[in-house]
């Protein structure tokens, strides 16, 4: 399924970011939450808390605060 | 056809390829992606847009990314059509649309061959067509006025 979400990007441009979550595995791989971090600009190690604590609203402020270039960056956050 | 399997074990050292879909004729380039095994899986990311598949068995991860660019690609007809896309996204649905657009019109093509041909073809074959006596030719009738 794929979701995405449209901000308004700290330098104000509109950036959509598209992720996808796997419905046809019973467990996402590493690589599939490595690319969903890498998606919602999240360092890798922080994904799990993110997924498990964040709120919409909590994660629309995440990438609004990002510049587009980096919103559309598909590199690990560093 | 033997499928040539990714040999890169990280994301960093994975192998640059194609993704093609298969058409009557010929394949289709889809995406530009990288591929690579990562523990138990194969992973299959494209390096042009936001899709990524993933599968212990290679043959499934492609069919998996191969639905995913489509599904993306409908999405996106669908935002721009709503005058919602963004810019990259409204480039990205039109090289996704130069690339599918050729090949629904040979799968349609196709189609269209296989049903002109196939009255041909029971006609011309020598295996025999048993019909219920008393049932007409074509079309569905109720078990009880058989």
């Amino acid at each position: 399924m794929l979701f995405r979400v449209k901000v308004m990007s700290s330098d104000g441009q509109p950036v959509a970011v598209t992720v996808q979550v796997d419905t046809h595995r019973k467990r996402p791989s590493n690589a599939a939450l490595n690319d969903l971090a890498d998606r919602l600009r999240i360092a890798r190690e922080d994904i799990d808390s993110a997924l498990e604590s964040w709120r919409p609203e909590q994660l629309h402020a995440h990438l609004a605060s990002k510049t587009k270039e980096e919103l559309l960056s598909r590199g690990p956050v560093k | 056809m033997t499928l040539e399997l990714p040999t890169a074990t990280t994301q960093d050292a994975a192998d640059a390829g194609c993704v093609f879909a298969s058409g009557p004729h010929r394949d289709y380039l889809l995406s530009e992606a990288i591929a690579w095994r990562e523990g138990d899986v194969f992973v299959l990311r494209s390096s042009e847009f936001d899709i990524m598949a993933e599968d212990e068995d290679f043959e499934s991860a492609l069919a998996v990314f191969i639905r995913r660019v489509f599904e993306y690609a409908s999405m996106l007809y669908e935002l721009v059509e709503a005058g919602d896309a963004t810019e990259e996204e409204a480039a990205t649905f039109r090289m996704l649309a130069e690339r599918i657009a050729p090949l629904a019109q040979a799968a349609q093509q196709e189609q269209q061959d296989t049903k002109r041909r196939r009255p041909k073809r029971r006609r011309e074959s020598g295996s025999g067509h048993w019909r219920h006596r008393g049932t007409p030719a074509s079309g569905s009738v109720p078990l009880s006025a058989a």
